[in-house]
């Protein structure tokens, strides 16, 4: 009877994955040797998600490795993360993939000067037309645009159809990469771009024809053949005029866009042309923006794009809104983003800059009705005295309220002084952060995971302590319900 | 109001309508049928099974209903069993796998979700053929077989 319960519940896939998924890969091979049930339930939970990370930690001679799990059970693989370390290794397991759903690839690894993408990568990414991830990390350290001389990449994403979420990290990116992203962009869903600069300088490598092109030019000819609808992607597809009057491509989907520029506005930006973002961004219900550098003057800023630009004209559907650094001018925008009544926030972050008592009114008398979740970097002392019950008042929704202040030492480091020093307050190697919550558990607005751990601090340790923690602590009991947590992160 | 439960092995159970309604399955079928004294045949539950099932959702009885949340991440949660549930779990490997099939036809999703992490916890760390003593599982692999697989899944070998 035992052997009947133990292999009936491997039987059954949903019960099989429940009891898999907190195992170890080692603890998985180990059920794979146990029972044919087992071996066939775990199989394609092994093989689901392969890194060439965890293959070149345990491999430790690629030419001696017997790669038949790979060719035997490529029907499998679902997720495929990789670097420029396991390309050689392609051709034992990544050809046979077929029904891939994510690939990531990471080239940050300097091995060689040879051009980073094989023929066997390419066509990895051709076969699997029903990826709908796909992440490029490129190399941090380059000072070209490295992202331009993998375009041969960037213009696969055409014959993606069922790309929806689409991931660029690295450290600049020219305009005809842009352009790339640009033409597949209306169809994804997610658009996450992360790079140090973007520039408007043509790219010298990217601009000499690769014999890489070539191959995949033909190829590429074959896809678009085979797929008429793909070709009218690229084309353009028909647009139609938005509440603005704005141009905009009919079918855009894209919900989720966020655009970080580390170096944006001090190693140049530009796009010549940022209106088919701004088209992008009009349809999108969660925006993140992040230009750093905001101390660059106001004279340099006219030849940059202006993150805001985006959102200037938030629409119905704009329900989460994440600001990165912002530069006093700025402020005046994000007033009038705020102000616009098309919107109706659920989610708003400010991090890296100072929260106003404009910028609280604006949001308090607009939003207030329905945001869930803030998070102020920056708050200013008067903020801690006057308006977290302003905030929790005016809306009546919040769940969860993030208030940090990321400096190291100095006068900004407000509320702090004559604070304690406690393990968690007051030390100038810690990130300083207060969370208010009315959930039993804290999620980020941007990504929904946890953050974690969080250190609560005992009611000791806030007694008699400043006015700060005196006012915060007199909250946990007051009619806002709220669960008040306490907690520091070490600087990165 | 007491509810009639009827095991496979054709014994009766009454428990509160509260209790048996943390089965999913149960609470349905009650919606469904409406007022009725009629007992409840459970065809797939044997009495031993069902005793302890009965044990669980009593204990369990005032619990929130669970609601499903998207930062639930599994592998950290495994160890997460409460002290009570943990001690309910220590069974023998029969009755273990038993009530996460009974769990699972009956849909009382926190009792699958403890009796599944407390497999996988008996799992880790164990080789295959501890893990097969552990449940009295007999190796069906021929030797060859056996070395092929080990083979094939190198790569997913801690060294």
């Amino acid at each position: 009877m035992s052997k009947r319960a133990a292999i009936q519940v491997f039987e059954i896939p949903e019960l099989a994955i429940k009891v898999l998924v907190p195992l170890e890969r080692s603890d998985l091979v180990a059920c794979a040797l146990v029972h044919r049930a087992w071996h066939d339930a775990v199989i394609p939970f092994l093989y689901h998600t392969v890194t060439t990370d965890e293959i070149h930690h345990n491999v430790r001679s690629p030419d001696e490795f017997c790669w038949d799990g790979f060719q035997k059970h490529s029907a499998h693989m679902r997720v495929l993360k990789i670097d420029n370390r396991a390309e050689h290794d392609l051709f034992h397991y990544g050809l046979h993939c077929t029904l891939l759903t994510d690939f990531h690839l990471d080239i940050s690894e300097k091995t060689s000067q040879s051009a980073p993408w094989s023929w066997d990568l390419l066509r990895l990414i051709c076969n699997n037309a029903g990826l709908s991830t796909l992440c490029l990390t490129t190399d941090r350290d380059s000072r070209v645009n490295e992202m331009d001389s993998h375009l041969v990449v960037l213009r696969l994403l055409r014959h993606m159809p069922g790309l929806k979420k689409l991931i660029v990290v690295g450290t600049s990116m020219g305009e005809s990469s842009v352009d790339e992203i640009m033409r597949c962009a209306y169809r994804l869903e997610e658009l996450v771009v992360t790079m140090d600069r973007i520039d408007k300088e043509p790219n010298l490598r990217s601009s000499k024809p690769h014999h890489l092109d070539v191959n995949l030019a033909l190829h590429l000819a074959d896809l678009a053949s085979n797929n008429p609808d793909d070709d009218a992607d690229t084309q353009g597809g028909p647009c139609i005029l938005d509440s603005q009057g704005r141009r905009c491509r009919q079918g855009t989907r894209l919900k989720r866009f966020s655009l970080t520029l580390k170096n944006g506005r001090k190693r140049g930006v530009l796009l010549a042309d940022a209106s088919p973002l701004v088209r992008l961004c009009c349809s999108a219900e969660y925006i993140q923006l992040c230009i750093s550098d905001v101390m660059e003057g106001p004279s340099r800023r006219n030849s940059f794009l202006t993150l805001h630009e985006l959102v200037a004209r938030p629409t119905c559907r704009l329900k989460h809104l994440d600001i990165g650094p912002t530069c006093p001018e700025d402020y005046s925008v994000l007033v009038r983003i705020l102000s616009d009544s098309a919107c109706s926030l659920v989610s708003f972050r400010l991090w890296e800059s100072y929260f106003t008592d404009e910028l609280l009114s604006v949001l308090l008398q607009n939003h207030g009705k329905t945001l869930q979740r803030v998070a102020v970097g920056k708050c200013p002392e008067f903020f801690f005295k006057s308006n977290i019950e302003a905030l929790l008042s005016g809306c009546p929704d919040l769940e969860a309220l993030d208030l940090y202040n990321c400096d190291r030492g100095g006068d900004r480091r407000m509320a702090m002084t004559g604070g304690p020093k406690t393990q968690w307050v007051g030390s100038d190697e810690r990130v300083f952060k207060v969370f208010v919550s009315r959930l039993s558990h804290w999620t980020f607005i941007d990504d929904g995971r946890s953050v974690g751990p969080v250190y609560v601090v005992s009611d000791a340790a806030c007694t008699g302590q400043n006015d700060l923690w005196k006012h915060l602590e007199s909250m946990r009991d007051s009619k806002f319900n709220s669960h008040i947590r306490f907690s520091a992160e070490d600087h990165c | 109001m007491p509810v009639i439960l009827v095991s496979s092995d054709a014994q009766e159970f009454k428990v509160d309508k509260e209790v048996a309604e943390r089965s999913i399955l149960i609470k349905n079928m009650l919606e469904d049928v409406g007022e009725s004294d009629s007992p409840i045949p459970l065809p797939n539950v044997t009495a031993a099974v069902l005793t302890k099932v009965i044990e669980y959702c009593e204990h369990h009885r005032n619990d929130p209903v669970q609601v499903p949340d998207e930062t639930d991440d599994p592998r950290k949660r495994s160890n997460d069993i409460e002290e009570w549930d943990m001690k309910f779990m220590q069974v023998d490997q029969e009755m273990l796998f038993e009530i996460i099939l009974a769990a699972n036809y009956l849909d009382i999703k926190p009792l699958l979700d403890v009796g599944c992490k407390t497999v996988a916890n008996i799992i880790k760390g164990k080789t295959p053929e501890e893990i097969r003593k552990a449940f009295n599982i007999v190796n069906d692999f021929t030797p060859e077989e056996e070395a092929q697989i080990k083979k094939e899944n190198e790569w997913a070998e801690d060294r």
